[in-house]
């Protein structure tokens, strides 16, 4: 029951996360903005893990580094920053859904790069996703 | 100060709009792909998204150093707030995802967390009512959307 709450708390705060972006670039271009946005969330993030994880922080192996790197790259400078130029063109209400998308494309290159195999499931799936995509993008823009 | 006009809505721009929340979508997958090799191999999930968030900063100061000093003088510092707030939301979603799979199985917090965008949606009709209209058709894909990412999501989970 914890495990739901806390999830549909994560979920919360991401949508108020998207409708303070949409807010945020009525006065801030989306390329400032996705800086603006890292600084705070990195500082709450390396704080927490810090009181938990230290540890862990110490005896991080150097290799590390380079996925940390490379997670970074996709994750805040790629994704983040797509997600405001989507925001600010096609509005949350239509962006949020077609960027949620991203455990689709996670299981793509999983079958891609790590060998997972496609299951009738995972079909299923994208053909929902694509019909919801379908509808999204048919709307008339008004 | 200055106001940015932002225009939601004309053809060419929400088709470019589209394209840009299909390529997060493919990052942020990346991402994840990244992140799970992380964790299963190098660093507990916190500790990697710290990192990955350091490093994001250096990324986004260098990729955009340009308009950053200009705006920092020049732009409205709401714009800086809510931008500020929102990474502290998705910052904090991120670590209460951490904290709902350290108490419950992925098969049960997986489609919990995969009601976001309805919940966005939700969250859009009262707070940006004056910004963006919300039809039944957005309404409706988001639904399938939604309903396709818990398939997947539940299938992995329960394989």
């Amino acid at each position: 029951m914890l495990g739901v709450l806390f999830g549909l708390l994560a979920a919360t705060c991401w949508g108020f996360s998207a409708i303070l972006v949409r807010l945020g670039l009525q006065h801030l271009r989306p390329t400032t903005g996705t800086w603006v946005s890292v600084i705070p969330g990195g500082i709450l993030v390396m704080a927490l893990a810090v009181v938990f994880n230290l540890d862990d922080i110490t005896s991080l192996a150097g290799i590390a580094f380079l996925w940390f790197a490379l997670g970074g790259l996709f994750n805040f400078a790629l994704g983040r920053f797509l997600n405001a130029v989507s925001i600010q063109k096609a509005g949350v209400a239509r962006a949020t859904p077609l960027f949620s998308t991203a455990p689709l494309f996670a299981t793509i290159l999983a079958i891609i790069f790590l060998g997972e195999s496609i299951t009738p499931w995972l079909l299923l799936g994208t053909l929902t996703i694509v019909s919801g995509i379908a509808l999204i993008t048919s709307e008339q823009v008004r | 100060m200055k106001t940015i006009q932002v225009f939601v809505g004309s053809r060419g721009g929400i088709w470019l709009g589209y394209a840009a929340a299909i390529g997060a979508a493919i990052a942020y997958g990346a991402s994840q792909t990244v992140g799970k090799h992380v964790t299963s191999e190098y660093a507990p999930p916190l500790v990697g998204t710290a990192f990955s968030l350091l490093f994001g900063f250096v990324y986004v100061s260098i990729m955009f150093h340009r308009h950053i000093p200009n705006d920092l003088r020049t732009s409205s510092r709401r714009g800086f707030l809510w931008f500020g707030l929102s990474g502290i939301a998705s910052a904090s979603g991120v670590t209460l995802l951490y904290f709902a799979l350290s108490n419950a199985p992925l098969v049960v917090v997986s489609p919990v967390v995969a009601i976001n965008p309805l919940i966005t949606l939700t969250l859009a009709h009262f707070f940006l009512h004056k910004l963006e209209k919300i039809s039944r058709m957005t309404i409706m894909g988001t639904v399938l959307v939604v309903l396709g990412v818990v398939i997947i999501t539940v299938s992995k989970a329960v394989s």
